[in-house]
């Protein structure tokens, strides 16, 4: 009797919690709307967007590494999905979410080795504060199955529900541009290598990822649209840094044989090309759109 | 495993049922929690059940050939051979290093190069208590205050009684032993309040403990950036996370055992409610001092004889307590600093002067609570040091012209929402003072279900905003 009274108790002290406590006092509900990296912006954007050329689905490494200027300057149709640190979890949810209606020819998906084995708590909780919730998004956070998105989709589902962020608007960062169709520019800077730090780790799979990105490919594909599997260049430094990339690489092209690693004989210098360890700079993306285009090109023409 | 565990969460339901499955069979009940007890503790490393059946096996052996002999000498033998067997298992495991690297230094002192080599020992979880139990066991049946138990099972699931295995209370076997033999009823006014005291003790550990770690280990991991008084706030935060983790633990271990029907002794009496430090001790880790009371401080002559005999006394007791938290000179100085503190109570006749709980604010007692919480907070540096010089430099900061300043604490806006939880708290544990524990009579004032589940439910919230989702294993499994 007592647990059944327990949960609706408890969803009520959430959202109640949520809307008096100061952001000090709520440890385990980190609502933060239009975090760092545009997602609300982003996922307000692919809601007006129907019928395009190209999706981009990723990390950071997706939304900071493809220009969707530079694409469509080219004549493509493009939107970029990337959010921070986006794993197949979260990248499962927006794939049902929005595929059907973008209805796009080429599906360019970004993949690294760390979006396989995290929890894919942080980019959970970027999604749950900055898009709508559903059903789909509750499958979500049972499956990242940590308090903290459990107790965010209660608060923001009730947001959800009273359209409290109906007039929000996204402020602009100082440092980040917000370029239509999802990329985001940052300004010029460059890595300072004695920043390093090695910490080399293996690859572990997390097998719920594993599942999600299973899903993903098999949707794409059976919508017979065209797949790219893509890992953006990173700093060299950075990539010797992870072990078993081999094991990753291999992985990949299993489930799409003409996976690419643009860390394989990569032409980037790790200090003008990159303004971290693993984001490419305005150098560096231009060098890495001028490469991945023609690529682009020969998909699209299938 | 770990009681703020989800290992545990599904672990103790099975065993719950499965117990009063066969509640009309009092040897499948103890079997159960046998079994249960050795998967508890095997969950960490199984290896080590091999120590526990060991122990079991020396005092359940040891405890029969006792009872059965009534021959001094032969008795005496086997006293002694339980002593060397549980203190030896204790010293190789926990005190082997310590006395080498000590041994080690001495030699080099005199400027000999000769050194033996340090081992890599892993320290079993929990060895400091089951050792102190098992050996309770065999001394009072030595002494005759205790019929041997010549049923292994229950002798062996009295040692290995999970609730209480790793870190305590380290229950006398005079208490705990015979409950074994006794036909359990299950008693469900009895089963919410064991349910009222785990939660209590989990609120304890998971938000009060855990939250204050933060600080207090930031703290003292870089107290060569902050000043005195940050260092002594580091200190508090400290002090409440020891309290938290330990009286937690006391808390879950006690109420745990309520679900299955057996009555464990009580381990803390609200003790940062003391008026001086004998009251501070008469009411911390209550089940170690009276160990220590009952089995050294009391055989050595306890407080009869002259004073000066009596403040031998109290230093050896309190300089074993604390070796017995670690082997690190830091709890060494810590017990003689607590014994320093003890001495001018003795030698003034005072030590026994609070013996009841405090009844009022008024300013005496509040000036005699927060005297000695202080003296307590001072104390528990050394217990939280890295070692000795770093305790040295916390110290000297703390009693220096820069304590005046305000805590510089980077962090110190984050900590409102701790400092709230801290208060919190001390209220609830205040207005509840005389009772078990901070929640024990709720049922009593709230009369209304509801509101009594709101506010339960409220404690579960408080416990799933603020907890800490990494594994953080009680501070007292080192010991």
């Amino acid at each position: 009797m007592f647990l059944v009274f327990l949960l609706p108790i408890y969803v009520v002290l959430v959202i109640g919690y949520g809307l008096i406590m100061p952001d000090s006092f709520k440890k385990n509900l980190n609502y933060k709307l239009g975090s760092y990296g545009y997602t609300y912006t982003r996922l307000k954007e692919v809601k007006e967007k129907e019928n395009i050329d190209i999706l981009i689905l990723g990390s950071s490494h997706a939304y900071r590494g493809y220009d969707t200027s530079f694409f469509e300057y080219q004549g493509y149709k493009i939107m970029n999905l990337g959010t921070s640190a986006q794993t197949p979890l979260q990248t499962k949810l927006l794939v049902d979410r929005y595929l059907d209606v973008l209805n796009p020819k080429l599906v360019i998906y970004d993949v690294y080795p760390d979006s396989f084995s995290s929890d894919g708590l942080e980019s959970g909780l970027d999604i749950i504060s900055n898009d709508y919730n559903c059903f789909d998004s509750f499958k979500m956070v049972c499956k990242i199955n940590h308090v903290k998105s459990y107790n965010l989709f209660f608060y923001t589902s009730f947001r959800d529900l009273m359209k409290m962020n109906s007039n929000f608007e996204e402020k602009k960062s100082k440092n980040d541009k917000y370029v239509k169709g999802g990329y985001v520019e940052k300004n010029l800077s460059f890595f300072n290598l004695k920043k390093f730090k090695s910490n080399q780790k293996h690859l572990v799979w997390n097998q719920k990822q594993l599942v999600a990105f299973e899903h993903i490919v098999s949707k794409i594909k059976g919508k017979k649209i065209e797949l790219m599997l893509v890992q953006a260049p990173v700093t060299s430094v950075f990539y010797e840094n992870q072990k078993d990339n081999e094991v990753f690489d291999s992985k990949m092209k299993f489930y799409e044989p003409s996976y690419i690693n643009f860390n394989i004989s990569n032409d980037l210098n790790d200090t003008l090309d990159f303004y971290d360890a693993h984001h490419l700079n305005k150098n560096g993306i231009i060098k890495f759109n001028n490469k991945i285009l023609p690529l682009v090109l020969n998909k699209l023409k299938k | 495993m770990l009681f703020n565990s989800i290992d545990f969460a599904y672990f103790l339901p099975i065993v719950f049922v499965l117990y009063w499955l066969f509640k009309s069979n009092i040897k499948i009940q103890n079997l159960i929690l046998f079994i249960a007890s050795y998967i508890f503790y095997g969950w960490w490393e199984w290896k080590f059940l091999l120590l526990i059946l060991l122990s079991t096996i020396i005092d359940y052996s040891v405890g029969i050939a006792i009872d059965k002999n009534k021959n001094i000498k032969f008795r005496k033998i086997f006293i002694v051979l339980s002593l060397v067997m549980n203190l030896g298992m204790l010293i190789f495991f926990k005190y082997y290093n310590f006395f080498i690297e000590n041994f080690n230094q001495a030699f080099l002192f005199f400027g000999s190069v000769f050194s033996i080599q340090s081992l890599q020992i892993i320290l079993p979880v929990g060895i400091s208590f089951y050792t102190f139990q098992t050996l309770s066991y065999s001394i009072d049946v030595y002494r005759g205050n205790l019929k041997a138990e010549y049923n292994f099972i229950k002798f062996a699931t009295y040692v290995s009684f999970f609730p209480q295995l790793v870190a305590g209370p380290i229950e006398r076997a005079s208490n705990l032993l015979p409950q074994f033999s006794v036909k359990r009823e299950f008693n469900y006014i009895i089963a919410v309040e064991g349910m009222r005291q785990i939660l209590w003790g989990l609120f304890k550990k998971m938000v009060i403990a855990d939250n204050c770690a933060l600080y207090a280990n930031d703290i003292f991991n870089n107290s060569n950036e902050y000043n005195g008084s940050t260092l002594f706030l580091g200190a508090i935060f400290f002090a409440f996370q020891i309290y938290g983790d330990f009286s937690g633990y006391s808390d879950i271990a006690i109420g745990t055992s309520k679900l299955f029907g057996f009555h464990l002794m009580k381990n803390f009496d609200y003790p940062y409610f003391s008026r001086d430090i004998a009251e501070f001790w008469r009411r911390w880790h209550i089940s170690l001092s009276t160990w220590f009371r009952d089995y050294i401080y009391i055989p050595l002559g306890g407080s009869n004889g002259s004073k000066l005999f009596q403040i031998r006394n109290v230093f050896i007791i309190f300089i074993i307590s604390g070796f017995w938290h670690g082997a690190n000179w830091t709890f060494i100085v810590w017990g003689i600093l607590n014994a320093l503190f003890f001495i001018p109570l003795l030698i003034s006749k005072k030590n026994r002067t609070n013996i009841e709980v405090v009844s009022n604010l008024s300013l005496k007692n509040i000036i005699s609570i927060f005297m000695t919480f202080i003296l307590v907070v001072l104390a528990w540096i050394l217990f939280r040091a890295n070692d000795f010089s770093h305790a040295i430099d916390i110290y000297k900061s703390i009693f220096s012209n820069n304590f005046l300043n305000f805590p510089s604490y980077a962090n110190y806006k984050k900590s409102y929402s701790i400092i709230c939880l801290l208060l919190f708290l001390v209220c609830v544990e205040w207005l509840n003072r005389r009772k078990d524990f901070g929640l024990s009579e709720l049922h009593l004032i709230v009369k209304n279900r509801f509101v009594r589940w709101f506010l339960y439910s409220s404690i579960i919230f408080l416990i799933f905003m603020f907890m800490e989702t990494e594994d953080t294993p009680f501070i007292y499994f080192q010991f």
